[in-house]
């Protein structure tokens, strides 16, 4: 499908229009299945249109996999799940050359592709692969390519990756390096689910039928609208909050709120900029707008920064969230902006 | 897209900045208002505040300072701040940025705002226009700024209601000085003065329907109200005192009726010589309009002389002159200034007939009226006839006054005859009424009964030269200034002590209570009464008499002249 470049208003409300029929369908398609986890399954489906990936933290059976694997199945993608084990090779997840012999009894080498050539992947406990193996990850999440004996192969469109660890089985586990961290969009915690949402997916899940999402969009569709989601305007000074909250996550900022400059080694990097703006991009659409408001980067900055600020000694002595601080510099940049004086 | 709807948009999007700049006007305007109102709230607030310590310093130590100078600062800084709140620097951007975040418009004006001004190139930032716009239509200015009460507003209102007390309210005692004290007990004695003054002067006001009276009484008012409040200084007192004095001088002359047949003479005659004045100018003004130059120059000459003399026998030969240029040049003198000269002099113990010649004449005069006067000239006579019947009103002359006011009456409705008839009346009344108002205000100081008193009785004695008091003896006797009659029984002596003058102190010896006694004269007392008393003030002026007892002699001629009985 052709790229849709948004020339008049009235393209733009059209396709803002499929955009939000798109995303209500899959909302729902995603409700049947998955019971509760609002804010988790908003910040997947921005993250699926704004090209991303996500991590997903949570303890087992919070329906992590469930939900990435509903999402695959209501947007009709290849989906492929990846189980990282200490013992994964990076082989086994880009796939490998093997010696192939012809009917002719001709012999050659052959790419035998990996799990990681399906639309979504689900890279289950990555923190438990070796560093070695989690870094074959990089490049495709980055460059959205695989190199593998020397070959480059590009892995089809969309590709994302929603990967999720556990907080609380450290025992055997590798943390991700910074760089790849910074190569998710969000980092989205699931949380337990409360006694009325418990009752439901037992009355779901242990009934004589089990609830299937139905295809809602094609893969050419979720492409155009990633397309549609990027040419959502972004004023200055909506852009100018995102990177003021970007800079105020340095410790080293003058913007910085006191708990930053005591708790943060490292700051966010600019993909957590571009994190902000572009699921603010998304939000816009899915709010009715076709610009994006410093509201909706508001609503992102928890799931785009939090996997991003590297805590000091002291901060990880103390126990300081993320979520915290990242609160703080919100609190700190609206502080910053101007208003009228009555 | 339909074509229409491309239109329609693009023309919308034409109007976009126009309508966007409105919009973002109107929110301007509306905070700038309200920067203004908590500017001047708080400008209120400390001037206020400043202006209540200086009030408050200054009242404490004395020092006068303009009345309004509070009120006129606070003024003055409201509008300061007013002005600058008008003119409070605001960009579009700050207008529109805040009015999102107060209406909850995520960003819709502000985003419009910056999409517009790089040009609004993209479909979605055109939409984004639209979409704003939109929501800026709905919006309206208060809803994004509300009046809310500022916070300084309850500061400001006590401020204000402390400036006013510190200037109303009077200093407690106890923070001022001894003397302070004492001025303001001073002040408050005046005060305590004033004001019976003031409902008097107020009483005669309304019913002479005196603007000017009512205006003094006002201010009398006033001035006794910051007196008692202790509200003006001492010097600022007793300047106000001083002025008010003179105004209220002048209208206890204007106001007060004459009451004697002197003082009523007096009216008259002042009538007259006004009369004369008023009249001659008016004729110098018509001669010279006519181009005669000496003639208008000699009537402005007599209008001088008739202003500078008080002598009744040079006003009426003024008067005689004033009606020969008159018939001269054919005008009209309306009433007669001789009329008025007559009644005065017959009030004055001249022969009554003159008064009664006088109206004969101008009853026998106003059968000409008709042919002669036009309506205007009428109408004026008429009013004079009706001031004069007002002096008159109120004293002894009430039948003649009513028999004036009658004629007035007719002139004015035009029945010249009926208005001579009753000026022929008038005339036949005259003699005896003004004889009959002479003698009444004579015996009236006598207690006898009309017609029984024949005069009163008191010798005058004085000690001439200056003395010191222990030189004079207790029976010494005092030099007879003025003995119309030596008394029988002497009355009680009694010595008063004079006035201090350069010379030293000194004492009179004056005999009060003497009981008059009937003489040998046969003269109407009334008729003789206006001689003695100028023979008294002549020998009062002349001869060495102390201070003090001058004005019991004065208070005795008085009396008899007013009818009143004599002081004791």
């Amino acid at each position: 499908m052709a790229e849709p470049v948004i020339e008049t208003e009235e393209q733009a409300r059209a396709q803002s229009e499929r955009f939000r029929r798109l995303v209500d369908g899959l909302k729902a398609e995603v409700g049947r299945v998955i019971v509760g986890m609002d804010d988790v399954v908003e910040n997947t489906l921005i993250a699926l249109l704004a090209g991303g990936h996500v991590l997903l933290e949570g303890v087992p059976g919070l329906g992590k996999t469930l939900l990435v694997r509903t999402l695959s199945e209501a947007l009709d993608l290849k989906f492929s799940r990846i189980q990282f084990t200490p013992d994964l090779m990076p082989a086994d997840i880009t796939g490998t050359t093997v010696l192939w012999e012809k009917p002719s009894g001709e012999r050659e080498f052959q790419f035998q592709p990996g799990p990681i050539f399906a639309n979504v992947i689900l890279a289950d406990e990555i923190n438990r692969a070796t560093p070695k193996t989690q870094s074959a990850m990089l490049e495709a999440m980055q460059e959205h390519s695989v190199t593998v004996a020397g070959a480059s192969r590009k892995l089809d469109e969309p590709f994302l990756v929603f990967a999720t660890q556990n907080p609380i089985e450290m025992e055997g586990t590798y943390p991700l390096p910074e760089a790849q961290l910074d190569r998710f969009l969000f980092k989205a915690l699931v949380s337990f689910p409360s006694l009325g949402e418990l009752h439901e997916i037992m009355n779901r899940t242990t009934g004589h039928t089990i609830p299937h999402a139905a295809i809602v969009a094609t893969k050419e569709e979720i492409l155009a609208l990633c397309q549609v989601a990027r040419q959502v305007s972004v004023a200055e000074h909506v852009q100018d909050f995102a990177l003021r909250l970007v800079l105020a996550t340095h410790p080293e900022s003058d913007q910085a709120p006191e708990s930053v400059k005591r708790f943060v080694r490292y700051g966010s990097s600019p993909r957590g900029g571009q994190a902000l703006v572009l699921s603010g991009k998304v939000r816009a659409l899915m709010d009715h707008r076709y610009h994006v408001s410093v509201d909706d980067l508001r609503a992102s900055a928890l799931p785009s920064l939090r996997h991003r600020l590297l805590l000091n000694f002291e901060g990880r002595a103390e126990g300081i969230e993320p979520d915290a601080l990242i609160e703080e510099a919100l609190a700190q940049v609206t502080r910053g902006q101007q208003d009228v004086p009555v | 897209m339909t074509a229409e709807s491309t239109v329609a948009a693009g023309m919308s999007l034409l109007r976009a900045p126009r309508m966007l700049r409105r919009g973002i006007r109107a929110l301007r305007l509306r905070v700038r208002l309200l920067i203004a109102l908590r500017l001047a709230i708080g400008a209120v607030t400390i001037v206020s505040a400043g202006a209540t310590l200086c009030v408050l310093g200054l009242r404490l130590r004395g020092v006068w300072y303009p009345p309004l100078a509070p009120e006129v600062a606070l003024v003055a800084a409201a509008l300061a701040s007013l002005a600058t709140g008008l003119l409070w620097p605001l960009s579009d951007r700050l207008i529109a940025a805040s009015a999102d975040r107060r209406l909850g418009l995520r960003d819709r004006i502000g985003s419009a705002l910056q999409f517009l001004r790089a040009g609004a190139g993209s479909g979605m930032e055109r939409a984004a226009v639209l979409d704003a716009l939109g929501h800026l239509e709905l919006l309206r200015a208060r809803e994004a700024f509300p009046m809310r009460r500022p916070r300084a507003s309850s500061a400001a209102a006590l401020c204000l209601g402390v400036l006013l007390l510190s200037q109303v309210l009077p200093i407690p005692p106890l923070l001022l000085s001894p003397r302070e004290r004492e001025e303001k007990a001073e002040l408050r004695e005046a005060a305590a003065r004033i004001e019976p003054l003031a409902k008097q002067l107020e009483e005669a006001a309304t019913q002479a329907n005196d603007q000017e009276a009512a205006q003094v009484s006002k201010q009398l008012k006033k001035l006794a109200q910051q007196l008692q409040r202790g509200q003006v200084t001492k010097k600022q007192a007793l300047l106000n005192l001083s002025e008010l004095e003179k105004k209220v001088q002048r209208l206890d002359q204007k106001l007060a009726k004459p009451k004697t047949a002197e003082e009523l003479a007096d009216s008259l005659r002042q009538a007259q010589q006004d009369s004369i004045s008023q009249k001659a100018s008016e004729l110098a003004r018509q001669a010279a309009e006519r181009g005669d130059k000496e003639a208008a120059k000699q009537l402005e000459q007599l209008a001088q002389q008739a202003k500078q003399t008080d002598d009744q026998e040079k006003l009426n030969d003024l008067a005689r002159q004033l009606e020969e240029r008159a018939a001269k040049l054919g005008a009209s003198l309306g009433l007669p200034p001789g009329l008025l000269g007559a009644l005065s002099q017959s009030l004055a113990g001249a022969d009554p007939g003159l008064s009664e010649q006088a109206l004969k004449d101008l009853a026998e005069a106003a059968k000409d009226w008709p042919k002669e006067l036009s309506k205007e000239e009428l109408e004026a006579l008429a009013a004079e006839l009706k001031e004069l019947s007002k002096q008159l009103d109120g004293s002894d002359l009430k039948e003649l006054s009513k028999l004036l006011s009658e004629a007035s009456e007719c002139l004015k409705s035009g029945n010249c005859d009926k208005a001579g008839a009753a000026l022929g009346k008038a005339a036949k009344l005259s003699k005896g009424a003004l004889a009959k108002a002479k003698l009444a205000a004579v015996c009236r100081s006598c207690k006898l009964g009309l017609g029984q008193c024949k005069g009163g009785n008191v010798t005058v004695y004085g000690r001439g030269g200056p003395m010191p008091q222990k030189a004079i003896p207790p029976n010494a006797p005092g030099t007879q200034l003025f003995a119309p009659r030596q008394s029988e029984n002497p009355g009680d002596l009694e010595r008063v002590r004079a006035q201090i003058n350069p010379q030293g102190p000194m004492l009179a010896t004056t005999e009060k209570g003497a009981p008059p006694t009937g003489g040998a004269s046969r003269v109407p007392y009334y008729e003789v009464i206006s001689d003695y008393s100028k023979t008294a003030e002549e020998a009062l002026a002349k001869e060495e008499v102390p201070p003090a007892y001058r004005g019991t002699v004065r208070d005795y001629f008085r009396a008899l002249q007013s009818g009143k009985p004599e002081k004791e």
